[in-house]
C-alpha cells in the first residue's frame, strides 16, 4: 500500500490536464486551491497506515489474499458493508469533507456484480477484465475517479435523441483492438486527485442508445481527457495567505466537469459496450452502493459540526442554557439517525451472484433520502447556536493588524480563560461547513450526491411493496383479500 | 520482557483515546514491549475497542498468559490487575 507521502508524489508525476479559472494548473499537489482536496484522499492513504484504524481502513483482498486498503476492496460480507460506512464516518470526522475516494469503490462493486451478470447472459470478456483491472488498482492503490453523471442536456429526451450526441458520452468509432469515445463527465469529485477514471452509463437505456451503454477505465491523463474545476463557495480564501478564515485549513473537496475529448479506449478496459439492458442494473447498484456511503461520509463530517457548535456554546458562554442543550440533542439524534440507516441498509445486505454483497436497496434509498434533508437542519442548528458573529467577523488580517487586532481581541472575546483567536476559529469552521467551501460536499452534495431526492422517491416507490402492505391491512380489518 | 499484542478496533468513533490508554500502561508496566497484533506468540494479548459494541474480530489474536478485551478507561483497573498477576 501507498503511504500518504507517495501518494501526493504519484499524483505530482502525472500529466493530468486540468483547468481553473481560465488557466493550467500544473498539479493538484501544487495548487494552493486544489491542495486541500488532495489532502482528504492523502487521509485515506495516512489513516491506513496508523494501527488504531487498520481494522477499519484495511482488510484482505478476496482476489489477491493481500492487505488492501478498503477502497480498493470488493465486499464479501454484510460485515464488509458494516466496515465500510464505519471507515467512512471516520474519515468524515478526520477531514471534515468530501474524501473523493467513495465514488470509485462505490463504481469497483457495482461493475463487479453487473459485468458477471452480462457475461454469463451474452459470453462477453467483461468480467475478467474487470477483475485484472481490479488487481491492478489493488496491487498499486490507486484512487479511482468514479464518473457516472452525464451534461444531459434536454432532460426529456434519451440519450440518442439529444441534437447534440456528445451531451451524454458515447462510443463515435470501433476498432479492432479498442473504442474511441467523445463526452463529457458532470460533477466529478476528487478527479484531479485521482489516478484513474472508471465510468459508467448514467441511466437505463434502450437499444437504440448502444453506442452510450459504455463503461470502461482509463488512466486520468490519457490523451483527450481534460477537466474544468468547478468554483466552490468561498474558494479564494485559499489564495489569501492565512489560516483561519478558511475554516477548514487542511482539507476540502474538489469537482470538475471532465471532458473525453475523442479517447481511445482498448479492449481489455472495456466492462460494458452496448448491451442496453443492464445499463439500468449497474446504474441502480452503483447509485445504492453510494446512497450507502452517505450514511458514512456525511455523518463524520457532521460529528465535527456538531462539536464545533457545542464548541462555540461553550465560547459564548451559553453551553448552560436548555434550548443550546436541546438543539445538540437534536443534531446528534438526526445525525445518529442517518448513521443508523447506513447500518441497517449494510447489515441487511446480501450476496450477488457474483459473490459479492449488495446493499438492502430500500433501506439505502431510505438512507440517502434523509441525508438529502437532515444536514440542512443540522447546519442550521449550529448557525442558530452560533450566532450572528459567523458572518460579520472581521479577517484574520484585521486580527492580526497592529492597530485593528487589540481591538478584535478586546471586542469579539467571549468567556474568561478563551482566546478570541479560538472563538473566531470555531466560527469560520462552522461557516465553511455551512455556507462556505465545506458547504458543498456537506449540503448541496448531501442533496444531489448519488442522486437527487426524487430518484430515491421513485426507488421507494419501487421497493415499497405497497400490494404486500394492503394485504396486511386487509388480514387486520376482515376484509377478503378476494 | 514480556509482550504484548496489541489489537485496535477499526476507530469509528471511540468514546476515548485508545492510544493514550495503551501508552498509559507502559508507564505502570515499563517491562512490558508492545507489539502490533501480528507479534508471534505474545505473552499477553490486549484488545482495546473504543465503544461497548466491541465489534472488532479478535479469534485469531492469543496470548501465552492471558487475553484482555477493553472497551473503556473503566476497563484499566482490571487489565493492570491481569498484567500484575503476569509479573
Amino acid at each position: 500500500m501507498m503511504t500518504g507521502e507517495q501518494y501526493v508524489e504519484s499524483i505530482r508525476s502525472m500529466k493530468t490536464e486540468i483547468y481553473m479559472f481560465g488557466e493550467k494548473i500544473n498539479s493538484a499537489a501544487d495548487s494552493p486551491i486544489l491542495r486541500p482536496s488532495l489532502n482528504s484522499v492523502k487521509a485515506t492513504y495516512d489513516l491506513a497506515e496508523k494501527p488504531e484504524y487498520e481494522d477499519l481502513m484495511t482488510v484482505t483482498s478476496h482476489l489477491t489474499g493481500k492487505k488492501i486498503n478498503r477502497f480498493c476492496h470488493i465486499h464479501q460480507s454484510a460485515e464488509d458493508l458494516i466496515n465500510k460506512v464505519k471507515m467512512q464516518r471516520l474519515c468524515g470526522q478526520k477531514t471534515a469533507a468530501c474524501f473523493q475516494r467513495c465514488v470509485g469503490m462505490d463504481a469497483f462493486n457495482a461493475i463487479y456484480s453487473t459485468t458477471f451478470e452480462v457475461d454469463k447472459k451474452y459470453n462477453t470478456p467483461y468480467f475478467n477484465n474487470f477483475k485484472e483491472y481490479l488487481k491492478m488498482v489493488q496491487e498499486k492503490d490507486l484512487t479511482v475517479d468514479g464518473a457516472m453523471t452525464d451534461p444531459k442536456g434536454d432532460r426529456g429526451l434519451a440519450p440518442s435523441q439529444q441534437s447534440d450526441p456528445d451531451l451524454y458520452l458515447h462510443v463515435v468509432e470501433r476498432r479492432a483492438d479498442g473504442v474511441v469515445v467523445r463526452g463529457a463527465k458532470s460533477h466529478q469529485t476528487g478527479i484531479s486527485n485521482s489516478h484513474e477514471v472508471i465510468v459508467m452509463p448514467t441511466i437505463a437505456m434502450r437499444p437504440e442508445d448502444k453506442d452510450y451503454a459504455i463503461s470502461f477505465a482509463v488512466p486520468v491523463d490519457t490523451k483527450g481527457i481534460f477537466m474544468i474545476v468547478g468554483r466552490q463557495s468561498c474558494d479564494t480564501r485559499k489564495l489569501e495567505g492565512g489560516k483561519i478564515d478558511m475554516g477548514n485549513s487542511e482539507f476540502g473537496g474538489m469537482e470538475a466537469l471532465v471532458v473525453f475529448d475523442n479517447v481511445f479506449v482498448p479492449n481489455d478496459r472495456i466492462f460494458l459496450n452496448g448491451e442496453t439492458d443492464f445499463s439500468g442494473v449497474l446504474v441502480e447498484r452503483f447509485a445504492g452502493y453510494h446512497r450507502q456511503s452517505y450514511g458514512g461520509c456525511k455523518v463524520g463530517v457532521g460529528d465535527v459540526l456538531i462539536g464545533a457548535a457545542a464548541l462555540i456554546a461553550d465560547y459564548n458562554g451559553a453551553a448552560k442554557a436548555s434550548h443550546v442543550k436541546d438543539k445538540l440533542i437534536e443534531m446528534t439524534h438526526l445525525n445518529e439517525t442517518l448513521y443508523s440507516c447506513g447500518i441497517a441498509c449494510s447489515a441487511q445486505g446480501s450476496k450477488t451472484e457474483s459473490g459479492n454483497y449488495l446493499i438492502d436497496m430500500l433501506l439505502a434509498n431510505v438512507c440517502k433520502q434523509n441525508v438529502t434533508r437532515y444536514p440542512y437542519e443540522i447546519a442550521r442548528l449550529a448557525e442558530d447556536i452560533a450566532g450572528g458573529l459567523m458572518v460579520t467577523a472581521p479577517s484574520e488580517k484585521d486580527l492580526r493588524h497592529e492597530k485593528l487586532g487589540p481591538y478584535v481581541e478586546k471586542y469579539l472575546k467571549g468567556v474568561d480563560g478563551v482566546p478570541t483567536e479560538y472563538r473566531l476559529r470555531v466560527l469560520r469552521l462552522i461557516e465553511n461547513l455551512t455556507l462556505g467551501a465545506a458547504a458543498v460536499g456537506y449540503r448541496t452534495e448531501s442533496m444531489h450526491g448519488a442522486g437527487s431526492p426524487q430518484a430515491q422517491r421513485i426507488m421507494i416507490a419501487r421497493q415499497g411493496n405497497i400490494a404486500q402492505k394492503k394485504d396486511l391491512a386487509k388480514a387486520i380489518a376482515k376484509i377478503d383479500k378476494k | 520482557m514480556a509482550v504484548i499484542a496489541v489489537k485496535y478496533c477499526g476507530g469509528c468513533n471511540p468514546r476515548y483515546d485508545r492510544v493514550g490508554f495503551v501508552r498509559s500502561l507502559q508507564g505502570d508496566f515499563p517491562e512490558l514491549e508492545v507489539a502490533g497484533a501480528d507479534a508471534a506468540e505474545p505473552d499477553f494479548a490486549l484488545v482495546v475497542c473504543g465503544c461497548p459494541a466491541r465489534c472488532v474480530q479478535h479469534e485469531q489474536l492469543t496470548g501465552r498468559q492471558g487475553k484482555f478485551v477493553a472497551a473503556s478507561p473503566e476497563d484499566r483497573e482490571a487489565l493492570c490487575a491481569a498484567l500484575a498477576e503476569m509479573r
